[in-house]
């Protein structure tokens, strides 16, 4: 793996739908996030705040999410994102959507 | 959308937020990332507001770009909307000032007016009696102020004398409108009463204009109608209470005989008015019931004076936009009218940009097939129909500033000798702006809607080679004629307003033509009661005037008389009863307009009897009361007997004890226009001064003389002086402007119509116009295969006009029926002029027939023109 990838090489929404899905099990800071992803992904995925945050932000425009403070492991103040009923939806689509692609790209990748 | 704004609202707890949280990140991570928080938070940040911005400004740019490239039809649009816009905002810089807009008064919700009504709901006037009753027995009301205007002689040795509005005015009038003066002290309790030493508060411009301003003017004494009389207080600018108010004086004072108050209960002249202001917590409706117990304990005690006598309390706002002129009304009509202008103004730049909208549909159908939604291209028309608006806006505004200045000079200035209306403010506040922005995108939305969604709705077949986008033409075509019709409609309406108006303007102006009105000028006077207390003291003050004036050289022809034409007050009508009529029973008598006149009166008014003869030297006297009638009396009340020889007699309501004798008619004059504002010509009684039993102390000097105004007015005053010293004149005013005076309704009504219609119609028929000539562009390649075919000139003319007739007709249907249920709304300011009048709706459907022929002819001759084998190339 020469070069990891930068969520801008994703599929567009690729990141919100990782998100989402990680935010499915449980309620999570900005930071856990990003740590579940790398170790889930076994550091492929490495999401800098750069991309990470205007994507939880757009989640939060699209009511997708919740945010809410609280205290974090080492008892600091995080802010805490937790799913809300729209975005349990959104997710349900969204994997359907994503497999769906998947199985173009790799249709496309096995004919071509 | 709504999260959006959400988040402008907490923007700075939002972004310190963020900020935490990714500090919170940065000191968790290990491995450090390069580059800095703040960029991080921007990103993050920029996700809320930034795309939004970016489309909306895109789409404002591209608007922009667009109504640049196509400036015919922008300055089109713009000049429509601006006419449009700046008449309804000036229309509603007036209705604002009379409607919505506080008196400049303390809390004047809580003041009312009262007016005491007969069985029969006609107004009388107040009875300074009942006033003092009120005052006593009213729990409900925490003040109660009776006012009477007069007109007040001021004289004093340093100054010459002159003639002010005054009030005979409860003490604690200015503590109920909360107003106190500026300079001195207001009433007390003991300066209302009878005996009390003579006290007077004087206004703002009286101080400035009569005494420069000096302080010292507290304390002086000035002759008040001959009273010596101390000025103790003056009131602050703009303060004129209750109307143009310019000298109070405590009514106490000069209560009974030989002053004008009269406190006799069963007086109530209409000039006496009474106000009262809510006790706290009180509703109008419980202050009324309480008036109306009593109001009928004193007609129990008081029977012969106050028996079916009832009150009614009104706002008080009535008292000062509801009265003779019902300049709210007048106002609200013409709002009315102007949004009729407006809309037309937004038919028109819809139809405008429905005929862009073919043009358009290739670059709709490219948009939407790279992904743009139908939402998304909506709000790109959108943004460019409120940025029209709002140009638009700008301009239309503009525009009402200077409407607002020249309609509000030529209402002030019908104010005639006293100062301008205090109530009176038609400055712009923060109502009329937001008026003006709910209006610009409310236009917007009306002239932008349907071509919208007719564009949105557009296929993607005009992609295909050679399309035409067919049926989106058709579409299109449907919703032109609906506009066109109505916009049409909407004209007839307001042209048919137009000629009503001008119509009454007309018979208005006629019935002055009577009069000879070149070099005639006129003087009122008022003289005071102390000195002329009797009836034969005023007649021998008007017989010495008379007389002097009568051989002053300067003047070609002079007389006196008790009123001017068009100037005649109601206090002037008598009832009628004619010698060998019974009365009809429950009927109130006829009233007439009553003057008593010096010699030489119809040859200085210029005027030949119709019949019989003018009064002689003899005339007047006990046992030979003589009368002359005018033409309209005749015809009234003796249209198949000679009313010459017949004998009347004339009551006058005011004073009922005064004598009545019988006067023989002797001649009858022409008609000429007696009352305020009248609108029909009204029986007129003249009878010789010599002859008036019982004389007002008012009368007014008419003469004749070329020359300089000012030379001519103080050679009458100088006369005057000569007779009473300490008398001024007033309301000096030529025969002209008494004209133009009696004359502003309709002429101010007829020309703003008139202004408007003029408007509409040119909408109208530049958008017919429009629309035809961009049916005939559209139709070249059709009208080439047509004239291949052998179609002549004509019958391709035909077909371009064919459908405006069509909505001509449809127009003119639904315009007229309008037309009259308007009529029907302005009939209070028609005269002579019935509101379905056949003659100005016949003209008005003439004057549209042949400008809307014209408008679509024009165009469409060029299609008869058209060479086929060019057309057929035409693409």
């Amino acid at each position: 793996m020469g070069r990891i990838p930068e969520p801008s090489d994703l599929l567009p929404g690729t990141l919100e739908l990782l998100i989402l899905k990680t935010l499915a099990r449980d309620e999570m800071h900005g930071y856990g996030i990003a740590q579940r992803l790398r170790e889930v992904s076994e550091d492929v995925l490495q999401v800098g705040e750069s991309s990470l945050y205007p994507a939880l932000q757009r989640l939060l425009l699209k009511g997708w999410v919740k945010a809410e403070w609280g205290a974090s492991e080492n008892n600091r103040r995080a802010r805490y994102y937790k799913l809300t009923a729209a975005g349990r939806k959104q997710l349900a689509v969204e994997r359907d959507e994503f497999d769906r692609l998947i199985m173009a790209i790799h249709k496309v990748l096995n004919t071509a | 959308m709504l999260r959006r704004v959400w988040y402008l609202l907490n923007k700075r707890q939002l972004e310190a937020d963020l900020a935490e949280e990714i500090e919170f990140h940065r000191s968790m991570t290990t491995a450090r990332e390069f580059g800095s928080a703040a960029l991080a938070r921007n990103q993050a940040r920029d996700v809320w507001i930034w795309p939004w911005l970016q489309d909306i400004a895109q789409d404002v740019r591209f608007a922009v770009r667009l109504l640049v490239k196509d400036r015919r039809f922008t300055l089109a649009a713009v000049v429509a909307l601006a006419l449009g816009i700046g008449a309804n905002t000036t229309a509603f810089t007036f209705v604002n000032g009379a409607l919505l807009r506080d008196l400049p008064l303390a809390n004047p919700d809580r003041l009312v007016g009262i007016r005491t009504i007969d069985t029969r709901g006609r107004p009388l006037g107040v009875s300074y009696a009942d006033v003092r009753d009120w005052r006593a027995a009213a729990r409900t009301l925490s003040h109660v102020v009776v006012s009477l205007e007069f007109a007040i002689n001021v004289a004093e040795d340093s100054l010459p004398a002159q003639r002010y509005n005054g009030s005979f005015i409860s003490f604690d009038a200015f503590n109920m409108v909360g107003r106190a003066p500026i300079l001195g002290r207001a009433f007390l309790p003991d300066d209302d009463r009878a005996g009390a030493p003579r006290v007077a508060i004087i206004a703002h411009t009286m101080w400035q204009n009569r005494y420069g301003g000096d302080p010292s003017v507290i304390g002086r004494t000035v002759r008040v109608n001959d009273v010596p009389t101390t000025i103790i207080g003056v009131m602050p600018a703009e303060f004129h209470f209750p109307w143009g108010t310019e000298v109070w004086v405590p009514v106490g004072q000069t209560a009974g005989p030989p002053n004008t108050m009269d406190a006799r209960r069963g007086n109530r002249t209409v000039i006496t008015v009474a106000f009262a202001r809510l006790a706290d917590g009180v509703t109008r409706a419980q202050a009324q019931a309480e008036m109306d117990a009593i109001t009928s304990r004193l007609a129990r005690d008081f029977p012969a004076t106050n028996e079916g006598i009832s009150v009614a309390l009104d706002p008080i706002e009535n008292a000062y936009w509801g009265g003779e002129f019902g300049l709210r009304q007048m106002f609200l009509v013409v709002m009315g009218a102007v949004a009729f202008v407006l809309l037309i103004a937004c038919v028109n730049v819809a139809n405008l940009l429905l005929a862009r909208a073919v043009h358009r549909s290739r670059e709709i159908a490219i948009r939407s097939s790279l992904g743009a939604t139908r939402g998304r291209i909506v709000r790109q028309l959108f943004v460019e129909s409120v940025l029209l608006a709002a140009i638009a806006g700008s301009v239309g505004f503009v525009l009402s500033v200077y409407g607002v200045k020249a309609f509000a000079s030529a209402l002030v200035r019908v104010a005639v000798g006293g100062p301008p209306p205090f109530w009176m403010n038609f400055s712009m506040d923060g109502r009329v702006y937001a008026f003006l922005a709910v209006v610009c995108l409310a236009t917007s939305i009306l002239f932008g809607l349907a071509p919208a969604l007719h564009i949105s709705k557009t296929n993607n077949d005009v992609l295909k080679d050679g399309g035409r986008g067919g049926s989106s033409g058709i579409r299109a075509r449907r919703w032109t004629g609906a506009l066109m019709v109505s916009q049409l409609a909407l004209t007839v309406v307001l042209l048919a307003g137009a000629g009503l108006m001008l119509r009454s303007f007309l018979a208005v102006y006629q019935a002055g033509r009577v009069l000879d009105s070149s070099d005639m000028i006129t003087m009122r006077l008022a003289l005071s009661a102390q000195k002329y207390a009797q009836p034969a003291q005023i007649k021998q003050f008007f017989r010495q005037l008379d007389e002097r004036l009568a051989a002053e050289r300067a003047f070609s022809a002079v007389t006196v008389a008790s009123d001017v034409p068009m100037m005649t007050l109601t206090n002037s009508l008598r009832q009628l009863t004619i010698d060998g009529r019974a009365p009809v029973p429950n009927e109130n008598p006829p009233t007439v307009a009553y003057l008593y006149i010096g010699p030489r009166y119809f040859e200085t008014m210029r005027l030949r009897l119709i019949r019989g003869r003018e009064f002689t030297e003899h005339d007047g006297a006990p046992g030979r009361e003589a009368a002359i009638v005018n033409h309209r009396f005749a015809s009234m009340f003796f249209p198949d007997a000679d009313p010459i020889g017949q004998r009347i007699r004339l009551a006058n309501a005011a004073a009922p004890t005064a004598p009545q004798p019988w006067f023989t008619i002797v001649g009858i004059a022409p008609t000429v226009p007696q009352m305020v504002f009248s609108k029909a010509p009204e029986p007129v009684v003249y009878v010789s001064l010599r002859g008036e039993p019982n004389p007002h102390r008012f009368a007014s000097i008419i003469a004749r003389a070329e020359g300089d105004r000012a030379a001519i007015v103080s050679r009458l005053r100088e006369e005057v002086r000569k007779v009473d010293p300490d008398l001024p004149g007033y309301y000096v005013l030529t025969m002209d402007e008494l004209l133009a005076i009696s004359r502003w309704p309709q002429r101010i009504f007829a020309s703003v119509f008139a202004l408007l219609a003029f408007i509409a119609l040119l909408l109208a028929s530049v958008g017919l116009y429009a629309v035809t000539a961009h049916g005939v562009t559209q139709r070249t390649q059709e009208i080439g295969i047509r004239v291949a075919l052998g179609a002549r000139s004509p019958q391709v003319v035909w077909l371009f006009v064919r459908r405006t007739f069509v909505q001509l007709l449809l127009g003119l249907a639904v315009g007229l029926a309008g037309a009259i249920a308007v009529g029907r709304l302005l009939t209070q300011y028609l005269v002579r002029t019935a509101p379905a009048d056949p003659v100005a709706l016949g003209l008005v459907s003439a004057l549209l027939i042949v400008v809307a022929t014209t408008a679509s002819v024009w165009p469409a001759r060029r299609a008869a023109r058209v060479d086929p084998v060019v057309a057929l190339r035409y693409e």
